[in-house]
């Protein structure tokens, strides 16, 4: 990028507005708030796309890893508490986000550039910049409002769906998608899957068709990764929905062979990388995947050594470990903490374990996080 | 048999000149392809002041990395180099550090431009408030007063 350098040298003691951007982006968010006040040409370069893209670049390269959010539904403040956890030479901050307006919040995995999306069956759902502490509600998907009525009915059985949050790379358009097995709810039986997208500019869900021909497994988040979100199918295959074409396609298979209970898989992004990662007790495998057709397996976690198990209640399905980040050069990988589980830090070399932060019987769902300044705008 | 280093001569705005080995000039990504692409003994940079010339030939000096005798590759020592860094942005007032973003920036010498612009990120966040900003960053405000108070009620938590 070169420097238009049309200012006169009298006027050198005033700050040049093409390097005001370079500068602005190394600043917290909270901090690029405030300074919006400073004067108009601060506020619209602070506001613009261009602007937010970079500082969201900015913060990815040079923090050493992640924030985490730990969404929860526990405590009086929507934006309460945050600790910084020093590890090694870098650091992260795990906030504790709460949302208890909204009865049995779920939460999208990961976050999209900065963005988290909630959903619950009871309430409308919402996206939410807990860094600029934007947010916005929108209404439930026609799937969601028969799971409503099936509550309300009393059938616990319900499907366990999940939604999916990502972005379309080349509009930048971020979309909300509800992807189920038709059989469970009376839809269509002539496909095997229901797939709604929401679109903010119009406020409303749409249903994309063809859906997808392979009955999902229900129960596992979706992951956004690179323009696209992704499901495991009931057949053990690697599902893409590209958000810009709205077309589904196979990518490859899971590396596991039999069809595995929804509650043992968890699908992660690491190292900008799609990960996968099967839970059979003790062990947790982890596998990326390379070039859209080989699974590598990347480590191996051993959960007698995090985990506590209540030797009471046996039958209490243990949940599987959520990877967050790989750390120190890839070193070091941050998982958990699931249900009251501790976060753990692996040190992949040493192989030993530590335990990084308590949530201290509170209840949440981790999502690995940069601050940024994105929200949902609707083109008018 | 001792290596003869080859030497460029770097030619400022206002004609300054100098005489770098060809290392110190590949810190810059911008200088190491006009070198390749053009393997002329002196460069213009007629973007550059002869004056901010002298700093960034002075950073790039110091952070090139040394190949000394017997072939061990070492550079200053992190620490060392984080020190030096320290008392080179210490000793510079703010207009010379703007001129040296626009520089790194120019010339694409990524780390003086990381270390220029959080020298003046770390000027901005000790101000207490965005008026104190104004002053030291000498921005003058175009906001009314009407205007200021909405956008400061827009961002109001973030004050707190």
């Amino acid at each position: 990028m070169m420097l238009r350098r049309h200012r006169r040298q009298s006027q050198s003691q005033s700050l040049p507005h093409d390097v005001v951007e370079l500068i602005l982006s190394r600043l917290p968010v909270k901090s690029l708030l405030r300074f919006k006040c400073v004067s108009k040409q601060w506020k619209s370069t602070i506001e613009s796309r261009r602007f937010k893209e970079a500082q969201l670049r900015q913060s990815q390269q040079s923090r050493g890893g992640p924030d985490i959010l730990y969404v929860t539904k526990n405590s009086k403040n929507h934006y309460e508490a945050e600790w910084r956890i020093l590890l090694g030479s870098s650091s992260i901050f795990v906030r504790m986000l709460n949302f208890s307006s909204i009865r049995n919040t779920k939460v999208c995995h990961g976050s999209c550039d900065g963005l988290i999306c909630l959903f619950t069956v009871h309430t409308p759902n919402m996206v939410a910049n807990p860094a600029t502490r934007w947010h916005r509600s929108f209404p439930l998907s026609r799937v969601q409002q028969l799971l409503s009525t099936m509550y309300k009915n009393g059938a616990w059985e319900a499907p366990n769906n999940q939604l999916g949050f990502g972005k379309d790379k080349f509009t930048g358009t971020y979309k909300p998608v509800w992807l189920c097995n038709s059989s469970e709810f009376g839809l269509d039986k002539a496909t095997a899957t229901t797939c709604e997208v929401f679109d903010f500019s119009t406020n409303a869900w749409r249903y994309v068709l063809p859906s997808c021909p392979y009955r999902i497994l229900d129960g596992l988040k979706p992951v956004y990764f690179d323009g696209s979100l992704f499901w495991l199918t009931e057949c053990s295959k690697l599902l893409s929905f590209d958000l810009h074409t709205e077309t589904f396609q196979v990518i490859c298979k899971a590396p596991f062979s039999h069809i595995p209970e929804p509650c043992q898989v968890v699908m992660c992004i690491l190292n900008n990388t799609l990960c996968l990662s099967q839970r059979n007790w003790p062990a947790q495998v982890i596998w990326s995947l390379h070039n859209n057709t080989t699974w590598k397996e990347m480590c191996t976690i051993d959960l007698t050594k995090t985990f506590s198990v209540p030797e009471e209640l046996p039958y209490l399905p243990l949940p599987v470990a959520l990877p967050l980040a790989l750390l120190e050069k890839n070193n070091k990988l941050l998982f958990g903490p699931a249900l009251d589980q501790p976060m753990v830090m692996l040190d992949l070399h040493a192989n030993n374990y530590h335990n990084v932060f308590s949530p201290g019987g509170v209840f949440g769902y981790p999502v690995s996080h940069f601050d940024s300044l994105f929200s949902v705008v609707s083109p008018n | 048999m001792e290596n003869e280093k080859k030497m460029i001569t770097l030619k400022s705005s206002d004609d300054v000149t100098f005489e770098v080995e060809e290392a110190v000039v590949l810190e810059s990504q911008f200088l190491s392809h006009l070198v390749q692409d053009c393997p002329a003994p002196e460069h213009k940079i007629k973007e550059v002041t002869g004056k901010i010339l002298s700093k960034v030939v002075e950073y790039c000096e110091k952070h090139v990395v040394v190949v000394v005798d017997g072939g061990d590759s070492s550079s200053s020592s992190g620490d060392d180099l984080k020190k030096w860094d320290d008392k080179f942005i210490k000793e510079m007032d703010l207009s010379t550090v703007y001129d040296l973003i626009a520089a790194a920036n120019y010339l694409n010498i990524q780390a003086l431009l990381d270390l220029m612009c959080q020298r003046v990120a770390d000027v901005i966040t000790a101000c207490k408030d965005h008026k104190e900003i104004r002053e030291t960053l000498g921005i003058v405000s175009d906001y009314t007063a009407e205007e200021e108070a909405e956008v400061l009620k827009e961002n109001e938590w973030a004050f707190d």
